[in-house]
């Protein structure tokens, strides 16, 4: 009785999730927690509501598009350290968006998602400017959500407080 | 000739509609879940004569708010339609003086359709229906109740849910452990966003999703059982720390269950279920279903509650512990001063727990019965048997607390 | 600047799909179900096909131990499931039943196998298009999330984003080793 209750009680005192403790592949990490809904081939089964990664590319090449991939809140809210979340980035830059990148491509570092991956943005906003700058500076029509809901997305004040 | 009868006047009219009446303090509304044909009711119950009422039919995983004068009902809800099943959205309008159909209005298929409840709430007084909306992405649509029509909708990827105080906002929970609120105008439109820091993390003690409100303080209980009061009356979210219901433990004194001195300790206890939190504004007490881990095994946050634990909230300490018969997923406290505990549960289990269980220990949907306590003396006064598969009640319009 | 087009990148997925369909043709159930090593309680369950890998970099083919009864709730595949199970209703632990579909979304979270002790990634999906069938329902949250991280929720109804949204059932498909 006392050692299954012991076993119990180091168990919940020490439980940590396998995702949270372990260090894990980018290959792995990209599985959890992002092919849920990107699919296994960066194209989702939902193309109408989820941006393909094959674009993601586009974003690197506008101002502000770096620190966007990290702000989106699939990927900021990852539950993995910062050098992870780099390299499941970089990963996933080069495996479904390799047509895209150029010479300049420069990965992405821990120090650099450490620095983004908290500074919280109005990610629609921030998505409709960038699809604006790649329009214009690209001449490339990025992927945007198809209008689901009736009525106009309501305007938004300034950035966000905090 | 009996009295009350007039000549020429038939005792027993037809077509008459039944009105509901004065709402009682101790009327409830249940929600009932009924999986297999993919809809639900919304079922008024009498906790002091343990009997029905009304009761309004729903469609698949609804959701459900009701106007701050207690005299509408609005549900956010799918139906699936024909033989394949199609996906179909609307919000339903209700009268609750006689729980009868007014209006609906078609929807896009883009809300939330979650095993959780916040997700539609009822701002500016009265005048806009918030629903939380999941694409995945996840936003809110804003509906104009007058004019039953949607005058837009928000983006708000990485938060989700929504609590509110009735006002000018609504809040909303993020995965990265802090709240977003979103202030609208008087037509309905954002005019500001206001994001907190994190303050509790999301991977090793999240938040559950259900609240208990007095006033505009919310209190939320985390998986590992510490009570985090987070104020929403003004804009901006303050969160006012949190406290431990239990010893999170085994190590802690009370909680071992082998003391050195050879007694037993209480072992470690936490809270879950479904909506398993309430409150008396009155009495200041939160009401928490509770459970033994050494019943549960670990990743027990949906586990039902073998007792009450009763807290005086000024002081954060417990004052009553009330067994309960069976297990129970579901407490509401009523707002009066004669308050009932009214729970969901049954002597069942639902599903495979890690612990010393059979492996055979498999359930369908598990059908409540009602237990009906005083709050003042934990007293058992009276039981309603298989009232259905309920997840989560809440007082009937009519009694909102004025927030 | 005018960039390449797009390499079509649903083929991976099109040739994973085909490489287990011609490995499980190949393989007679029966010894299929022997490599296995399971115990299937109450007879066998409709077919149950052939674990593939589908994380980058590891061999699709994926050589899986599995025992325990595939009906109970504690096979190890459901340490998060929380719905009912496909391999009551005419599916298997990785296939829908006959006239349904896979929900376009779910969320992946990973379970220890027993039999040889590595934690697996496990993809929940629902099974859409009819009203649910609730022989064995099982409802087990291990590293599940709330709903307000919707990527590790089991609360979350999957076929929410399919023409119908109907839940029958859910399927944990093992994707791959987690490592």
């Amino acid at each position: 009785m006392l050692s299954r209750v012991t076993a119990l009680g180091l168990t919940l005192a020490g439980f940590v999730p396998p995702v949270l403790g372990a260090s894990y592949s980018a290959a792995t990490n990209y599985v959890l927690h992002c092919q849920g809904c990107h699919g296994a081939d960066g194209v989702s089964e939902l193309p109408g509501a989820i941006p393909p990664l094959q674009q993601m590319g586009y974003f690197l090449l506008v101002p502000g598009g770096r620190q966007y991939l990290v702000q989106v809140p699939g990927v900021a809210q990852a539950p993995i350290d910062d050098a992870q979340l780099a390299a499941l980035l970089n990963f996933t830059v080069r495996r479904y968006s390799s047509a895209t990148l150029t010479k300049s491509f420069r990965p992405y570092t821990p120090e650099e998602v450490a620095r983004e991956r908290h500074g919280v943005k109005d990610i629609g906003g921030a998505r409709r400017q960038l699809v604006a700058a790649i329009s214009s500076q690209l001449g490339v029509h990025a992927w945007t959500p198809q209008a689901r809901s009736p009525g106009p997305i309501t305007g938004e004040a300034s950035a966000l407080v905090h | 000739m009996p009295s009350g009868l007039r000549a020429g006047t038939l005792p027993e009219p037809l077509n008459q509609n039944t009105k509901i009446g004065p709402v009682s303090p101790h009327w409830i509304l249940f929600f009932i879940f009924e999986p297999t044909a993919e809809t639900s009711k919304y079922v008024l119950f009498d906790a002091d004569n343990a009997e029905y009422k009304a009761w309004l039919t729903a469609g698949y995983i609804p959701s459900m708010s009701a106007s701050p004068d207690g005299r509408q009902i609005y549900i956010a809800d799918t139906f699936l339609e024909g033989p394949e099943r199609l996906r179909k959205d609307y919000v339903s309008f209700y009268d609750t003086r006689d729980y009868s159909f007014i209006a609906k209005i078609d929807m896009p298929r883009t809300r939330a359709m979650m095993g959780s409840d916040n997700r539609s709430t009822v701002i500016g007084d009265g005048r806009f229906l918030l629903i939380y909306t999941f694409t995945p992405a996840s936003g809110i649509t804003v509906i104009d109740i007058a004019k039953r029509a949607v005058v837009g909708s928000v983006d708000t990827t990485g938060c989700s849910l929504l609590y509110s105080t009735g006002h000018s906002h609504a809040t909303m929970i993020c995965g990265d452990g802090g709240l977003l609120t979103v202030v609208f105008d008087s037509n309905g439109r954002v005019v500001k966003r206001i994001r907190t820091k994190p303050f509790f993390d999301p991977n090793t003690d999240p938040l559950h999703e259900n609240a208990t409100v007095i006033g505009g303080m919310h209190y939320f209980v985390s998986y590992l059982g510490d009570v985090y009061p987070v104020d929403l009356s003004g804009e901006e979210p303050v969160v006012h720390g949190h406290w431990a219901l239990a010893p999170r433990a085994a190590t802690e004194p009370s909680a071992s269950s082998d003391k050195k001195d050879g007694s037993k300790g209480e072992g470690l206890w936490r809270p879950g279920g479904e909506q398993f939190l309430a409150s008396h504004a009155g009495r200041g007490e939160l009401y928490v279903l509770m459970h033994p881990v050494a019943m549960s095994g670990p990743n027990d946050q949906k586990f039902p509650g073998t007792e009450v634990w009763v807290y005086d909230i000024a002081s954060k300490a417990r004052t009553r512990r009330i067994k309960v018969d069976g297990l129970m997923n579901t407490i509401i406290v009523t707002a009066d001063d004669q308050p009932l505990i009214v729970m969901g549960g049954s002597d069942l289990l639902h599903g495979g727990h890690e612990a010393d269980l059979p492996a055979s220990r498999q359930a369908i949907p598990i059908v409540s019965d009602i237990q009906i306590y005083s709050a003042a003396t934990g007293t058992f006064l009276r039981e309603f048997k298989e009232i259905g598969i309920t997840y989560g009640m809440r007082p009937a319009p009519g009694n909102e607390v004025k927030r | 600047m005018k960039l390449s087009p797009m390499k079509p990148s649903h083929l991976l997925g099109d040739w994973t799909d085909r490489m287990a369909r011609e490995l499980a043709r190949r393989n007679s159930r029966r010894s299929f179900l022997a490599r296995l090593g399971g115990v299937l309680a109450g007879g066998v369950m409709a077919q149950v096909l052939l674990p593939v890998s589908r994380v980058y970099g590891q061999s699709q083919e994926l050589s899986l131990k599995e025992t325990g009864d595939a009906r109970s709730c504690d096979y190890w595949r459901y340490c998060a499931q929380g719905g009912p199970l496909c391999s009551c209703c005419g599916g298997s632990y990785n296939q829908c039943p006959p006239g349904t579909e896979m929900s376009k979304a779910s969320w992946i979270g990973t379970c220890l196998n027993p039999a040889d002790n590595k934690h697996y990634l496990i993809s929940y999906n629902d099974c859409c298009g009819k009203s649910v069938c609730l022989h064995c329902t099982c409802y087990r949250f291990e590293g599940a999330k709330p709903v307000y991280i919707p990527g590790k929720a089991n609360d979350v109804h999957w076929c929410q984003f399919n023409d119908s949204a109907s839940v029958a059932c859910t399927v944990a498909i093992v994707m791959g080793v987690a490592d």
